[in-house]
């Protein structure tokens, strides 16, 4: 019993330098961990900013043609069936090197179709009101979720970039110009893991009606069931939330939108209201801690065998 | 020429650049004496003079590696105006300021120290912090920042320096102990004031801070303060960007 006691005297010093080894070790996981994802969050950020300079420069490239303002402005004040030819002539030829691009339309001020690449006007790309009356006043990029086909005849939601720009004569609107993309851009910026492991990745969203976060970007596991719904805005754990709260900076304490304790960085893209969170599961992180605690405690067991054997053997040698 | 003679020469040459100086302007320009050292030793003191005049005169405003000082500052007072006519001067704002002071009278300074601890304490936005983003003020703040995108944060203080709405989350609750603040609302100057141009290195940027006091409507007492950050970098991405 005495020699126990011994024993435990022994042991409880050595768990607690164990564990405040692990602790040690842990921070500075954790700290590599959230240097590496602030770096990769600015880093997805430039590159975002960057996409949207590019798509900004390709909706001005329509909406700066001369001869295609010349023509939308004689087309309003009459209806000439030969000016909307010009019209789709021009945007077609604009159309053509822009592989990505599979639709380009022009509104009048009120909103109405006024010429579209694609055939008939029904299966022009729906834009609401509210987007119509933003898009009058600067050059905006809207992600449009539209549902495919897929194999087996099952719908999947797929989504594409809506770039719309205002048409200005002088100081007057005279349209809005719309350019439908696929989201091949925003895709190849967050499905890029690198330096995400196994359960990083890049997310992207923006605010719908509700004030909800709604993702815009593909998820990493989409088969997870929280995958296609949004984020309620009362969710203040929720890293993209924090996002679209327009806050800046490291999250140690959020849960994803799976539910999973993560390591962020968040961003806010204030030119389209998108929150930009790059994340990594907290488990994944914190594993080499939890296999070095495991191995840290078989050795400890070990060596205590090994002691207590050896105690043993001298405690009844001495007796 | 003899191999000895040119020896002489190039031995009188090197000691003709090398001799030190005598600190003299009148041996500048003579030919006898003349060496690189010499003539560069003689204008110590006005490299010593220009040096300690680089080193001490204050960041002149606003900074630019393009060399457009102007067009930055007149657009900056563009923005300063704008701030002053549709947030400083908006009744609604105003209204909301005297609300907002009326309820913060009852905060102790131990209590307003309180919340500014848990303010910086709390990782991201919590739910308190949340009512400064999301109130009236804020709102109006964001529609204002939708229209002059290249402020980056905006955000306005109660007359003793709480924070009542923000775009984005700010460092602390409390800015009275700024010296921002306190010029801001000793000065009583209704037009406002620029910072001087500050290197955001996470940004890459400079940015210049914009202040505003906020008075009551019969313009007698400053109610407020008003700070909005402007970006060079979202100047230059702006259409037609000054």
């Amino acid at each position: 019993m005495k020699y126990l006691f011994y024993l435990l005297h022994l042991l409880i010093p050595a768990v607690i330098a164990v564990e405040i080894f692990l602790y040690a070790v842990s921070i500075q996981f954790r700290e590599s961990a959230l240097q590496n994802l602030n770096a990769l969050a600015s880093i997805q950020k430039s590159r975002l900013e960057e996409m949207l300079g590019s798509e900004y420069q390709r909706i001005e490239g329509i909406t700066s043609r001369t001869a295609l303002r010349n023509y939308l402005k004689h087309f309003l004040k009459g209806d000439d069936s030969l000016k909307a030819n010009g019209m789709r002539r021009i945007l077609e030829d604009a159309r053509r090197p822009l592989h990505d691009v599979s639709e380009i339309f022009i509104l009048d001020p009120q909103g109405q179709i006024v010429v579209s690449t694609r055939e008939s006007a029904g299966e022009v790309s729906p834009v609401s009101a509210r987007i119509f009356s933003e898009a009058k006043k600067r050059t905006m990029v809207v992600p449009l979720e539209t549902k495919k086909a897929a194999e087996g005849g099952v719908s999947e939601k797929s989504l594409q970039l809506l770039l719309m720009g205002p048409f200005f004569q002088g100081n007057e609107l005279i349209g809005v110009a719309g350019l439908v993309t696929d989201d091949s851009v925003v895709t190849r910026i967050t499905s890029d893991y690198s330096g995400l492991g196994h359960t990083g990745e890049t997310l992207i969203a923006r605010r719908n009606k509700q004030g909800d976060a709604e993702f815009v970007s593909h998820l990493r596991e989409p088969e997870h069931p929280a995958a296609g719904v949004n984020v309620p805005m009362h969710r203040l754990n929720d890293p993209m939330i924090q996002a679209l709260m327009r806050y800046e900076g490291l999250l140690t304490l959020a849960k994803d939108y799976r539910g999973q304790p993560v390591f962020a960085a968040v961003r806010y893209l204030q030119e389209e209201d998108w929150g930009v969170v790059v994340k990594i599961d907290q488990k994944e992180v914190l594993r080499p801690v939890r296999e070095l605690r495991f191995l840290a405690y078989i050795c400890l067991t070990l060596v205590m065998c090994l002691w207590s054997l050896m105690g043993r053997m001298l405690w009844f040698r001495e007796g | 020429m003899s191999m000895g003679s040119r020896l002489s020469d190039l031995i009188d040459l090197s000691r003709r650049f090398f001799v030190p100086a005598r600190c003299s302007y009148s041996r500048v320009f003579n030919a006898e004496r003349f060496s690189v050292w010499t003539f560069l030793n003689n204008f110590k003191p006005a490299f010593l003079f220009f040096s300690v005049f680089i080193t001490f005169t204050p960041e002149t405003f606003p900074v630019d590696s393009e060399g457009h000082p102007s067009a930055w500052e007149k657009y900056l007072h563009g923005e300063l105006e704008s701030l002053r006519k549709e947030i400083a001067e908006d009744p609604r704002v105003i209204s909301w300021v005297l609300e907002a002071n009326a309820a913060n009278m009852k905060l102790s300074g131990k209590q307003i120290q309180v919340l500014d601890k848990n303010w910086i304490r709390t990782e991201g936005v919590d739910l308190f912090i949340s009512t400064f983003l999301t109130n009236g003020l804020a709102e109006t703040l964001k529609e204002f920042q939708r229209n002059h995108r290249s402020l980056v944060e905006i955000f306005m203080t109660d007359e003793r320096g709480n924070l009542i709405g923000s775009t984005n989350k700010t460092s602390d609750y409390y800015q009275g102990d700024e010296a921002w603040w306190q010029e801001a609302k000793q000065s009583r100057n209704p037009a406002g004031f620029l910072g001087r141009a500050e290197y955001d290195e996470s940004a890459f940027a400079y940015s210049v801070a914009l202040y505003l006091p906020v008075f009551d409507t019969d313009r007698q007492k400053v109610i407020g303060v008003v700070k909005a950050v402007s970006s060079r970098k979202k100047v230059q991405g702006l259409k037609g960007g000054k």
